[in-house]
């Protein structure tokens, strides 16, 4: 869904409200906050930790992913010896709710993201691994920080999972003295309070309305998707926040709240709940003494269906109690705020292609992601063991060993000499991406141009992703095709370098699935490319716009369009690290800037055909 | 959202092409799956489990993405291992024999498991050669996938293995979805509405049409119907023709039907043949369109049955 964008005066006794539902609807169990440090993420979940505590959790724990997990470390490997195994990151101990912090969404490891769609939204997880097969109940809550400049490079898919999505709130202007204070004050003595103890008896369905369902529609009438999650969010936001006031009923004005803190549905709704919640000392969660923190947003937009000033003035304030639970970063200002998008409603921009798949180079790899088993050795670490064979090697000696140290049969010991690890094909880290753009080409002379690259592409065991464009057996003539091997020896790139050319050029395509597939290399754990090298073979004359290629279908005249696409792709191109660029022109060419612009906005060394050979 | 329950069947709101492929694959195993490819939060996986439940009272066995080879194959029991005790324990390929074997999010599914399925659903043999053992067993499931288009497709191969595919939206229309969201509050509090019952009716009818389905022949005309629809779109193999046909039976026994005729063919036309298409190498599934609809019809405009 995309909606314009729109103030969103997130306070901190909103903020707290929000974490509040968090704690008390289990439908809730994910938090996305936009701009958060991993301290103000840490009082966020101390907040949370105390929600769930007086909402009638038994035991709060949490953990924190980053970008090194792996499936063992997230699932644990189950039914090996005490002191082996771990519980796994995300199999709390029975009873416990666990509070999974992501201090960067963009930076998480692919296993935990991709356990993240499978576990967010779901109320039982179902665990099949090394041997352990169970079906465990999801009790946690996930809490992620996403930097607001990284928002492209995570999949949508993972955003979406996150029911509750909000900008953190930016902190107001305080003297350095006040942040040394508050730093030294001890946690215990910095706690803020959770829900009121009362939660925890009123438990129970709240019921919902017609009245809060058609104001949940009329909140959500510009979504045209037909996602009906956000929707369902609102709602449960809403059946939270009733459970939290007191309320039997889930009514319009609850929504109306819920769609506030949410920052969805109409400006006029949204200013009449903030009216209502005025008096917001009366509710468990608020603290009085934190109302009045509108964020100053210079960026600020207001649209022309909304109505009401709007303060771009930064409130100028001291420190209260409410400001533990910002942190203490001063990197955080007004400055730094984005314009204020509804997070819950914000569609981000095209992403990386494919981003929650193992990279395509793991074809031929196990899931443990170190490249396929071929067999198993002794062990001289005790890196990637293999331990059923490590198990098989242990097993006849077990009664000797027994035996011998006096203990109890169902103890299974093991000695070094048993320890197997995982014989494994060894991985490339390099990429050879080489983009032909087959409309530019007049004769083979551009391929001596190429040598030095493949030979290098050769001795580096390079993968190669061959992007093919303007071909003449294009499915589709106004797309590029992308083309992939094991490495330069496989005898299908011999014949694309020789593929007779077609009419259209759809070169801003051809870029940019050369940028997807060098971002996928790069994005994706220890198997991840370390290195790429990208050639472009091109006169730089695009002549099918991006649009265009996506659709399949040209509803409109190009123009230059198709160049200025190719470039924007480039400058995208430009900005990846550990790649180097090249730009072969391969041959004479009546517009000789084109190529140089082209290699201008990718920043890439340019090599002409002609100048070798004239 | 949290599945706390899974909402019955009779619930589910709109999404008729889903639920038709579904209930057709039930009526007639032999087409071998259904892939639910979708936008996010369209209810793919809502919609599957409850219909897993409608027709066996227990929800499907799942093939999570991040299983390891040995459970899916089978292997040593570790714990019983360790006892010393060498026991085999079978793996969830055995234990959906005669049974759904859901994969959520099954374009995310690493590679080696997918070459572990294609294997097993090509020959309903698992033949399993690791860790000193060597077992065989025959096994056939109705491998139901569901899939986020925007993490990419499946390969050609994978996608073969299902018979149908259906390419599900959000519901657009406001009414639905505000029906949705009652629905789900509703279940939510624990509101019946006697949906249970009306679910084990569909069930019974569900047994009942396998069985006319069975009895039923298909016309020689539908049949050359078949064939050219699977060349028209250029499908690889036989195993488009052989859906086409199964599947407009399967229709016709649903729709209590007492022939299987064009108009049935037609109606199962997209469901088997969007996923065997030539696609431009590399891309994702193009949307069947207005124009494929008008392939059909003129292709079978010679029909006569």
């Amino acid at each position: 869904m995309r909606q314009s964008p729109k103030h969103f005066p997130m306070s901190v006794p909103d903020l707290e409200r929000l974490i509040d539902c968090v704690a008390v609807s289990s439908a809730l169990d994910g938090l996305l906050v936009y701009g958060a440090s991993g301290s103000q993420l840490e009082s966020l979940a101390d907040r949370l930790a105390r929600g769930l505590l007086q909402a009638g959790a038994e035991a709060v724990d949490r953990v924190w992913l980053g970008a090194a997990e792996s499936e063992d470390l997230l699932w644990g490997v189950a039914d090996l010896p005490q002191g082996w195994n771990g519980r796994g990151l995300l199999v709390p101990p029975p009873n416990t709710t666990r509070i999974v912090i992501v201090p960067d969404l963009a930076r998480l490891s692919l296993a935990a993201a991709r356990a993240g769609v499978t576990m967010l939204g779901a109320s039982h997880v179902r665990i099949e691994r090394r041997g352990r097969s169970s079906v465990v109940p999801v009790h946690h809550r996930w809490i992620a920080s996403l930097p607001d400049a990284t928002g492209s490079s995570v999949s949508r898919h993972l955003v979406d999972r996150f029911p509750v999505r909000i900008r953190m709130p930016v902190r107001p202007i305080v003297s350095r003295l006040d942040i040394l204070r508050e730093a030294l004050t001890h946690p215990e003595q910095r706690a803020l309070p959770g829900p009121s103890q009362g939660v925890r008896e009123r438990g129970g369905a709240r019921i919902v309305t017609d009245e809060a369902i058609e104001q949940t529609m009329s909140c959500m009438a510009s979504n045209v998707s037909g996602n009906v999650r956000e929707s369902l969010a609102l709602l449960e936001v809403a059946k939270a926040l009733a459970l939290l006031d007191a309320k039997p009923s889930v009514d319009a004005n609850t929504v109306r709240e819920a769609a506030r803190l949410l920052d969805l549905g109409k400006q006029s709704d949204r200013d009449e709940a903030a009216a209502d919640s005025a008096g917001a000392s009366a509710t468990p969660s608020s603290l009085g003494a934190s109302a009045d923190f509108t964020r100053p947003d210079p960026m600020l937009v207001t649209p022309v269906d909304e109505c009401g000033a709007s303060n771009t003035e930064p409130n100028v304030r001291l420190a209260t109690a409410g400001d533990a639970l910002l942190g203490t970063d001063s990197q955080i200002d007004g400055a730094d705020a984005p314009a204020g998008a509804s997070p819950q409603a914000e569609t981000l921009p095209p992403h990386e292609y494919a981003s929650l798949r193992m990279p395509w180079r793991l074809a031929q790899v196990a899931s443990s992601g170190r490249g396929t088993i071929i067999g198993t050795r002794r062990a001289e670490t005790t890196r990637d063991l293999a331990i059923v064979d490590t198990l098989f090697a242990a097993a006849p000696m077990q009664s000797l060993r027994r035996a011998a140290l006096e203990q109890p049969p169902t103890d299974i010991i093991l000695r070094r000499s048993d320890l197997r690890s995982y014989r494994r094909v060894p991985l490339a880290t390099e990429l050879f991406v080489l983009v032909i753009d087959y409309t530019s080409v007049v004769d083979r002379e551009w391929l001596d141009s190429l040598i030095p690259f493949l030979r290098h592409a050769y001795a580096a065991r390079a993968k190669v992703c061959v992007i093919k464009v303007g071909a003449k057996d294009a499915t589709n003539p106004l797309r590029a095709e992308r083309v992939l091997a094991r490495n330069v020896l496989v005898p299908g790139i011999a014949a694309l370098l020789d593929a007779p050319a077609g009419s259209a050029t759809p070169l801003a395509d051809g870029l940019s699935l050369a940028l997807q597939a060098i971002q996928q290399s790069f994005g994706h754990g220890r198997v991840a490319a370390r290195r790429a090298t990208l050639v472009v073979v091109t006169d730089g004359r695009g002549n099918v716009t991006l649009k265009a290629s996506r659709e399949g279908c040209l509803t409109e005249r190009v123009g230059r369009q198709g160049i200025e696409d190719a470039r924007s792709v480039a400058r995208d191109l430009r900005a990846l690290t550990h790649t180097k660029r090249v730009l072969i022109n391969p041959g004479p060419t009546l517009l000789r800037d084109l190529p140089l612009a082209l290699a201008a906005a990718l920043d890439a060394e340019i090599v002409r055909v002609t100048d070798h050979h004239g | 959202m949290k599945n706390m329950n899974v909402l019955p069947w009779s619930s589910i709101v709109g999404q008729t092409q889903l639920k038709n492929a579904l209930m057709m694959s039930y009526i007639e195993p032999r087409i071998s799956g259904v892939l639910v490819s979708g936008e996010r939060g369209a209810g793919k996986s809502t919609i599957v489990r409850a219909f897993a439940r409608m027709v066996s009272g227990t929800l499907p066995v799942t093939l999570p993405i991040n299983a390891t080879e040995d459970r899916v194959v089978g292997g040593w029991d570790v714990g019983e291992l360790l006892k010393s005790v060498p026991r085999w324990k079978p793996g969830l390929l055995e234990e959906a024999n005669g049974r759904m074997l859901y994969v959520d999010e099954v374009n995310l599914l690493d590679d080696h498991i997918v070459n572990i399925i294609l294997d097993v659903t090509a020959s309903g043999l698992l033949r399993v050669e690791r860790e000193s053992q060597t077992r065989e067993s025959r096994v056939r499931f109705t491998l139901v996938g569901t899939m986020n288009p925007e993490e990419g497709t499946l390969r050609p191969q994978l996608l073969d293995r299902f018979g149908l595919m259906v390419d599900v939206r959000g519901l657009g229309d406001t009414g639905q979805r505000r029906a949705v969201l009652d629905t789900v509050m509703r279940s939510a509090a624990g509101i019946d509405d006697g949906a249970l019952a009306k679910d084990e009716a569909m069930r019974v009818e569900l047994e009942d049409a396998k069985e006319r389905a069975a009895a039923m022949s298909v016309p020689e005309p539908v049949l050359e119907g078949c064939v050219a629809l699977a060349q028209r779109f250029q499908a690889d193999g036989h195993r488009g023709d052989v859906t086409l046909a199964l599947a407009s039976r399967a229709l016709a026994a649903l729709q209590n039907s007492n022939r299987v005729t064009r108009d049935h063919l037609c109606s199962v036309a997209a469901l088997v043949l969007q996923h065997r298409r030539k696609m431009p190498g590399q891309r994702e599934l193009l949307p069947w369109s207005t124009e494929d609809d008008a392939s059909v019809a003129e292709t079978l405009s010679d029909v006569r049955a």
